[in-house]
């Protein structure tokens, strides 16, 4: 288990000394893909360098397993390295040296006899799908494949945990979807722990089984993904949850919709229902119930890993009292409602 | 006359390829130290590198034949004369020595700079990391250069004739300068001609067969 506690960093510019990372507390429990999330500049890269010990932090510490990571003798540092799997933000690969010398330089200072160095490369590039590509260089693959490599590289030591920092900012979105599947395979089949550093929710939304919002080194929300998916709390979640989802309000809608409520207007709502709240039909209930009638004006399916969350923007039309009713009806059942307004 | 060149070639030869080879075995080990002493942060060793990499730059640019008239005090102390091929070859050695290390550094510091974080990542020296890694990376950089340096060689020791030092220039000089013999300055220029294409080509040949 990684664990960070009250981590803070002080980076020094040329305006002056600024706070990287402030105060960030984080948990990622074994088996997991744990995301962290946020914008260029806002702490991603400098945390996953500070759990690597390529960067020192200030004060807090971080702990992997329950032993520490944090000011560390040189020696101890290298020995901490090599028990974590580190992809950077390009492949880096080296054009002098074949698939298979790239990912076998990691095991260059383990001191393993040459016969087990080939076996574990060969199961890495195996785990990566790059079996047939051993023998060529870097520069006759794909984008895709060299950070295959470079994933191989990383998990030929067969570490604890693997740091990925942003990688699909230089992909495509075929290239991103390929590596995403790597994700989830090299998780769900071969058990990898993975911290994964994006500015992109869609990724998040694909692999990551929890998230950390980064913004300006702060830790700004974080927590299951399909919990912030459902009902972000601060205005940068929300701003990545509309991001990643079509869960803009039409525009004819938002020209006619008032926040205020009079005695002839009706709520316009957004009901999210989740797999479970999913099996049975309790908005036709309600409707019945209540004496109600609902207009659908939007509705989508969204996919959150395995989860599928069910989204719709609605105006219902009734008695008050029974509107209110239905609402609580609802929310007991575990569907998520919002009030976004009021129509005439 | 054929015998006076084929001697002549020897010579020449010879003073080029000793030349060659200690630049290669100084310049490549100078090259890489320039490159790591350039990380290093303690004063004194950031003294020591503004003093080498001062004397790197000037010695690169001095005119070949400035470098000798300069250094004719040390030779005639170490060879008893400047007109030999012991110290044409001193001379040669050291006008392209540092320029090839200079070159050396230039190609480490170009390779990308997250090659550092991944050595650190992998457990690497940075002393390690150059000899292993980066010195295998840059040689397609690093062969064209040689053989640059190797052609700048041959001029040069045509230079060193001049001084005294025989070889090709030797021969041009006596025979082409002062009798004006047209015959040998046709055949000695038509050799160093050849044998630079020869140096060229077979470094092209080399490095095409280094980078993939």
């Amino acid at each position: 288990m990684l664990s960070l506690e009250a981590v803070e960093k002080i980076v020094h510019t040329h305006q002056g000394r600024h706070l990287a990372l402030k105060n960030i507390h984080l948990e990622v429990e074994p088996g997991e893909i744990y995301g962290i999330l946020g914008k260029k500049g806002a702490g991603k890269t400098t945390l996953l360098r500070c759990v690597h010990c390529l960067e020192s932090i200030d004060t807090g510490s971080i702990m992997l397993d329950n032993s520490p990571l944090t000011h560390l003798p040189e020696k101890t540092q290298i020995l901490a390295r090599r028990a974590q799997g580190m992809v950077f933000a390009e492949p880096l690969l080296l054009s002098s040296r074949t698939v298979y010398q790239n990912v076998e330089l990691a095991l260059e200072n383990m001191g393993d006899k040459k016969k087990d160095r080939q076996e574990k490369v060969v199961e890495a590039l195996q785990m990566t799908g790059l079996q047939d590509k051993a023998l060529c260089y870097p520069k006759e693959l794909t984008l895709g494949q060299q950070y295959r490599v470079s994933f191989a590289r990383a998990l030929v030591n067969q570490p604890n945990i693997v740091l990925c920092d942003d990688i699909t900012k230089n992909c495509d979105a075929r290239t991103t979807h390929g590596l995403l599947k790597l994700f989830r395979e090299l998780n769900e089949r071969y058990h990898f722990t993975i911290v994964l550093a994006t500015d992109a929710m869609e990724v998040i939304k694909m692999v990551c089984h929890r998230v950390a919002i980064l913004h300006q080194g702060e830790m700004v929300e974080h927590g299951e993904v399909s919990g912030i998916f459902a009902h972000p709390k601060t205005d940068i979640a929300k701003e990545y949850v509309k991001s990643a989802t079509r869960l803009e309000m039409p525009n004819a809608l938002r020209r006619r919709l008032k926040s205020q409520e009079t005695d002839h207007t009706y709520p316009v709502l957004r009901l999210i229902v989740d797999n479970n709240a999913g099996q049975e039909p309790f908005i036709a209930h309600a409707v019945q119930q209540f004496e109600l009638t609902m207009n659908i004006l939007q509705a989508h399916l969204e996919a959150i890993r395995d989860l599928h969350l069910g989204i719709m923007i609605a105006e219902l039309r009734g008695k008050k009292n029974n509107i209110q009713s239905a609402i609580a009806y609802l929310e007991e059942r575990g569907l998520h409602i919002e009030v976004l307004g009021y129509v005439l | 006359m054929f015998y006076e060149m084929l001697h002549a070639l020897e010579e020449t030869l010879f003073m080029v390829l000793t030349a060659g080879i200690l630049t290669l075995l100084i310049g490549i080990p100078f090259g890489i130290y320039l490159y790591l002493l350039s990380f290093d942060q303690k004063l004194w060793h950031k003294t020591i590198y503004r003093m080498l990499f001062t004397v790197t730059n000037l010695a690169s640019t001095l005119p070949y034949f400035v470098l000798v008239i300069l250094l004719i005090p040390l030779l005639r102390i170490l060879f008893g004369t400047e007109a030999s091929v012991s110290s044409a070859i001193l001379t040669l050695a050291l006008a392209t020595i540092f320029p090839f290390s200079a070159e050396i550094q230039r190609a480490l510091n170009a390779l990308p700079i997250g090659y550092n974080d991944l050595a650190r990542s992998l457990g690497f020296s940075r002393v390690r990391w150059v000899m292993k890694v980066s010195l295998k990376e840059v040689m397609p950089v690093i062969l064209p250069r040689y053989a640059q340096q190797l052609n700048q060689l041959m001029g040069y020791s045509v230079i060193a004739g001049v001084f005294g030092a025989g070889g090709l220039g030797g021969l041009l000089i006596a025979k082409g300068y002062q009798n004006f013999e047209i015959s040998y300055v046709v055949a000695t220029v038509l050799l160093v001609f050849l044998l630079t294409q020869v140096i060229r080509l077979s470094v092209q040949y080399f490095t095409h067969d280094q980078s993939h």
